[in-house]
């Protein structure tokens, strides 16, 4: 049986599962009525055998039950990509179910024979269920090689299996005409394989869902639930089919028999119950955020998509991650990059035409991202585009800003670095070779010479030089600066400009080199002019911007680029004749 | 006298102990960097400590630092700083630390016998030298004090001398007149500034120096 494959991201429910688990409900609670009502006596020797009008009713109340929940998931929009919970329900409904028919002596042969197969899928069904609660990644394929294996065992048991040597043929053996070949050793062999095959999957249903590799944060707490009850049904039809005596062959059936089978109905029942609860509570998560994105798309609400999740999910640790265009990279609303690794199972990831285009990670436990990859991926898809395109021009702005600033620190090492050159290479060989060349004086005035004279002024030359360079070492990144920061140096701007320079400042400490200069650099434009006017540079620093405000200038706007280094490192200018103010962030 | 001197520079470090060892001077040790010369000035006990400014390990200010250090920590210590910047704010900094027994030169002076020789022995008499290049900063600077314009040329030639640190000694010598027209400029400009005379020259330096800064600002 293959299922509807459910669209990526989409609602459709599985309508071949529906009319598989209806057809199952229908024919558990047929078969065991026409049991119940069969004037004939039970045949006994086969799995499961109602011994009494309590077990019965049990037995019928499991089938009903199970049938319900498979109808339930059935309904449930499974996300592409994972194991379904409609199947597995569906095969435990059926192998349930299909020993009522077997227990029904009015069933034709044939409709035995196949009955003898479809019991025995109820340990792989569990088996399934476990996987699919888990969100383990197991292949589709296996699951289906062991129910195929097991069905035909059984089938090829109950074909090489001579009634004659089962006592309850006695009575029966008309209504058993399924014997092909007598064969007392294959009959013994492919029982206990059955057995061994039932005993397999039960016990690697029950390591999984000990410990399964999907964490369980990213389920449903009734997920949980139906999972701790799957284990134990598990556990309940492990010990049934290992134990060989508590199956009835002829008169009174053994001690633990009904105990045992009502065990099994009560865990089944419960399964089942809580598939249900697991469907309904789920469904109530998607109605609100199909909600919610209603709204969002209605633009109703304010926020974005983080905020609509947030509210319908009631989770607000709820983010948003969306994937760059043409890229690999994620960043979040703001345009900031987020990491890539991420656990995959408490995250959802909305796709279009099979490309991820969004992510969202939920913040708490108890919602599946699988339902927020189905309600949001379809109901919000235009407005995630319309995110997701904002956040991408956010981060290319974000990157542009930080590779400008960047440019402007490089601009800014590099004055440094040559101040640094200037004073360790060429002012340090100079003032050597004042040195020398004083040596080389003195040695002239002792021999008495005329080079005394040409080498005097070749020291004025190299002395005037020393001064030329120390000017442009300072006009390049001024030492106080760098060694004392911002207010020292404009104190000292004011001490060595030719135009009277007040400066009022609060700032202490010391901030970012690059503000630093650019607030210095500012002053140092406003004093080089020779119009007598008196500037005044008022510096605040506070609530992490540093203002610079400059008075007395005259009308010439402030130089290009002094604005883009403002600019660059995110702050703005204010630009009016006689007052120039610049703001510029830092911590 | 004992000198220590603390210079990154080899060749720099080098030609001053040359020139300071010609001249005379005890040379009790040589430091690369402001750690070593600090770990020196506390053993050694020298008279004078000549300091780059700029020193390992960040090549900012670090000789400034232990300058001022040593200007606190060991009061009979003179303490020369040298320097490639001309900024008045490095000289108001050592002065602010102790007005007496502090100079401030640029690098290029060092190699002059006469003014390293000289600088050493004023400092070691508790004055104050003051480069010429910063007081001619000062002095010149957009906004001077409006009583400078009242002194006559050798008034404030007398001014920038005094400012540099030498006493009236040093001035007549260096302006080729007596020692008592010196004094006689010196009664007149004094008052003219607002700076009660009197005999103690650091104190002289240091309040010239802080009028002419007090009037920016």
């Amino acid at each position: 049986v293959s299922a509807v494959r459910p669209t990526p991201g989409g609602l459709r429910p599985s309508v071949a599962w529906v009319g598989v688990a209806g057809l199952a409900l229908v024919v558990t609670e047929g078969a065991a009525i026409l049991a119940a009502a069969d004037p004939t006596p039970y045949s006994p020797g086969l799995v499961g055998l109602p011994a009494s009008i309590g077990a019965a009713v049990a037995y019928m109340i499991t089938g009903g039950a199970l049938g319900v929940a498979a109808v339930a998931r059935a309904l449930e929009p499974e996300p592409y990509g994972r194991m379904s919970t409609a199947a597995a329900t569906v095969a435990c409904s059926l192998g349930w179910s299909a020993v009522a028919v077997l227990v029904w002596p009015g069933a034709p042969p044939l409709v035995r024979l196949v009955a003898v197969g479809v019991a025995a899928l109820l340990p792989v069904g569990l088996l399934h269920m476990i996987v699919a609660l888990r969100g383990a990644r197991t292949r589709r394929s296996l699951l289906t090689a062991l129910y195929v294996t097991l069905a035909f065992l059984a089938l090829g048991w109950s074909l090489v299996t001579d009634p004659f040597r089962d006592p309850a043929c006695r009575t029966t053996c008309d209504v058993r005409a399924i014997l092909v070949v007598a064969s007392p050793a294959a009959s013994q062999w492919l029982g206990k394989a059955v057995l061994v095959g039932s005993a397999a999957s039960a016990a690697a249903a029950g390591v999984l869902a000990l410990a399964g590799a999907a964490p369980l944060s990213s389920r449903t707490r009734t997920c949980r639930a139906a999972l701790g009850v799957a284990a134990i049904a598990t556990g309940i039809e492990l010990t049934w089919a290992l134990l060989p005596d508590v199956r009835p062959l002829l008169g009174p059936p053994p001690e633990l028999y009904e105990p045992l089978l009502l065990a099994r109905c009560g865990a089944l029942s419960l399964l089942a119950g809580m598939l249900v609860l697991d469907a309904g509570h789920r469904a109530r998560t998607r109605d609100r955020l199909r909600k919610a994105m209603t709204r969002l798309a209605a633009a109703e609400s304010p926020g974005g998509l983080r905020e609509a999740l947030a509210a319908g999910l009631s989770d607000p640790g709820v983010r948003v991650a969306y994937r760059l265009p043409n890229s690999t990279s994620w960043v979040n609303e703001s345009g900031s990059t987020v990491e890539e690794a991420v656990a995959a199972t408490s995250t959802a990831t909305i796709t279009r035409n099979g490309e991820p285009i969004a992510r969202v990670t939920l913040g708490r436990s108890g919602h599946d991202p699988a339902d927020v990859e189905t309600v949001a991926g379809a109901a919000a898809r235009l407005t995630i585009e319309n995110e997701r395109i904002l956040a991408s021009s956010r981060a290319q702005l974000r990157q542009l800003r930080e590779s400008r600033q960047r440019i402007v620190e490089a601009l800014d090492a590099a004055r440094r670095g040559l101040e640094r050159d200037l004073h360790d290479g060429a002012q340090q060989r100079l003032l050597a070779a004042t040195y020398e060349l004083r040596r080389a004086i003195d040695a002239a005035r002792d021999d008495g010479d005329g080079t005394a004279a040409a080498l005097t002024a070749e020291l004025d030359g190299v002395l005037s030089t020393l001064d030329v360079l120390r000017d442009v070492a300072h006009g390049a990144y001024p030492p106080v600066l760098a060694d004392s920061g911002l207010v020292p140096a404009l104190e000292s701007l004011a001490r060595r400009s030719l135009i009277p320079l007040t400066i009022h400042a609060s700032v202490v400490r010391r901030l970012d080199p690059s503000v630093e200069l650019t607030a210095y650099l500012a002053a140092r434009m406003a004093v080089a002019q020779d119009k007598p006017v008196s500037v005044t540079a008022s510096v605040t620093h506070s609530g992490g911007v540093l203002s610079i405000e400059i008075t007395g200038t005259p009308t010439p706007r402030l130089p290009r680029e002094i604005v883009d280094r403002v600019g660059a490192l995110g702050g703005s200018v204010h630009d009016e004749p006689h007052r120039i103010r610049l703001e510029m962030p830092c911590a | 006298m004992r000198v220590v001197v603390a210079e990154d520079n080899m060749l720099t470090r080098a030609g001053i102990v040359q020139v300071l060892t010609a001249a005379g001077f005890e040379i009790v040790g040589a430091a690369p960097d402001a750690r070593e010369l600090l770990v020196l000035v506390a053993t050694e006990r020298p008279d004078a400590a000549i300091v780059d400014v700029r020193m390992p390990p960040t090549y900012t200010n670090e000789g400034l630092v232990a300058a001022q250090r040593i200007l606190t920590a060991h009061p009979g210590v003179a303490v020369l700083v040298l320097s490639h910047y001309v900024d008045a704010g490095y000289v108001l900094r050592l002065l602010d630390e102790r007005p007496d027994g502090v100079g401030y030169l640029l690098k290029e002076r060092v190699f002059d016998p006469a003014i390293l020789v000289d600088a050493l022995r004023r400092l070691s008499d508790g004055e104050s030298i003051v480069d010429p290049s910063i007081v001619k900063q000062l002095m010149s600077g957009p906004r001077r004090p409006p009583g400078l314009a009242r002194l006559s040329d050798r008034e404030h030639e007398v001014l920038t001398l005094i400012a540099e640190g030498l006493s009236n000694k040093a001035i007549a010598r260096r302006l080729v007149i007596a020692e008592r027209t010196v004094e006689a400029h010196m009664t007149r400009l004094l008052p003219k500034l607002g700076i009660p005379d009197g005999p103690d020259v650091h104190r002289r330096v240091l309040a010239t120096l802080a009028y002419v800064e007090g009037q920016r600002g």
